[in-house]
């Protein structure tokens, strides 16, 4: 169900596409997805659970299924803070 | 924003009114907050109890009938609590809500830094004295300020994360307090706790902050990692994702099923701790027990330093 939305906003073709990683708290990296990948497919490659974090693409919160774009920037916002 | 165990895809405007409904909903089906009541609102600074503050302070702040004090526990955690108690601070001083602080060095006579110091991370993870430490000051702070009812942050995730412990560790007298509403309301002097949020998923709250530009502090206690939570919440964070609804299944099953249990359960029957009075399960409550091991295990170690530490 996740990988059918956005992708309208897609390209065709193989080849990878290189986003910002930004983990909050934590560092900032770049990381390599397949072109097509969504945020859910970039959360799997970082070994993420999507229960755990809130996602910003350039500062906005959207769905882990809309689709990411060379150049994009992935704020994945920490919500865990309890012991 | 996607709620997975629904299939649904909200945009902000109808995901806030979906939060709205459902936490009115709650309230008002198992009566949490009522008129004549004066609610203490358990405030760490953190997402849960700031939204909570929130959303009591929206629906209650109006009514003649029910006051909000809020009450934050400084467990004395080096670090981790001083940039939560000021934003604990600065959201009561914006909501006009009166804030109390009590603090484990003035009532449990030492820090949980200085606890955890003495005692190590091995026999008695620091989650545990916290957890005893903060319920009972939580109590008594609320007793001391009139208050009828205590709500906390509680959210659906720290619910699940619950009734799986109980069973992981065996414990049926935990289990048996589970619920909406908790405690022992016939026991003088103990104020009882509602959770305004449990059905609420924590991801869920974390958006509603940050949609309502409600600020909070999202700091991770130093000592989370050492608890039976995380590797609890690792393994239903997994199961929510590969079958969605994991964790609403979780606490509705718990909440048909303990109803009938609890009324052919006859656990520990509740008394006054003998040291302080408050609810006690024994002759002294756990907050006591810890404070007098804590002082044995000072007083071992200092003889084994030669009185010298």
């Amino acid at each position: 169900m996740a990988s059918k939305r956005g992708t309208g906003k897609r390209k065709a073709g193989a080849g990878k596409i290189s986003v910002t990683v930004r983990e909050i708290p934590g560092k900032a990296r770049t990381a390599s997805v397949a072109r097509g990948a969504a945020i859910s497919d970039l959360l799997s490659s970082l070994r993420i659970n999507r229960e755990r974090v809130v996602v910003r693409k350039n500062g906005r919160l959207l769905p882990e299924s809309e689709a990411l774009s060379n150049g994009d920037v992935v704020e994945v916002v920490s919500i865990i803070s309890g012991g | 924003m996607e709620l997975h165990y629904t299939g649904e895809v909200l945009c902000a405007k109808h995901f806030t009114r979906k939060f709205w409904r459902r936490v009115k909903r709650h309230l008002s089906k198992e009566g949490l907050i009522t008129s004549g009541d004066r609610v203490g609102i358990g405030l760490s600074g953190g997402k849960d109890s700031t939204v909570l503050l929130n959303v009591l302070h929206e629906l209650f702040s109006r009514r003649t009938d029910i006051s909000l004090v809020a009450i934050t526990v400084d467990e004395g955690i080096a670090g981790y609590r001083s940039p939560s108690l000021e934003v604990a601070r600065r959201a009561c001083g914006r909501l006009g809500i009166k804030h109390v602080v009590i603090s484990a060095r003035d009532e449990f006579g030492r820090t949980l830094d200085e606890a955890v110091r003495i005692a190590g991370t091995q026999e008695q993870a620091p989650c545990s004295y916290c957890g005893v430490i903060r319920r009972h000051l939580l109590n008594v702070a609320a007793r001391r300020a009139g208050c009828t009812k205590v709500a906390t942050g509680h959210n659906l995730d720290d619910e699940a994360e619950s009734v799986l412990m109980d069973f992981v560790r065996g414990d049926v007298n935990k289990m048996m307090r589970l619920g909406a509403k908790v405690g022992v309301r016939s026991f003088k002097g103990f104020v009882q706790r509602v959770k305004p949020l449990r059905l609420i998923p924590e991801k869920e709250i974390a958006l509603f902050a940050i949609l309502n530009g409600i600020e909070f502090d999202p700091a991770v206690c130093p000592y989370s990692h050492l608890a039976l939570r995380e590797d609890v919440r690792d393994a239903i964070n997994a199961l929510e994702v590969a079958h969605p609804g994991t964790k609403f299944a979780i606490v509705r099953t718990a909440d048909r099923i303990l109803p009938h249990v609890q009324k052919g359960f006859f656990g520990a029957v509740p008394q006054a701790c003998g040291s302080c009075g408050e609810l006690s399960s024994g002759p002294l409550c756990r907050f006591c027990q810890y404070a007098e091991e804590l002082d044995s295990m000072e007083k071992g170690k200092k003889k084994g330093n030669g009185g010298s530490a």
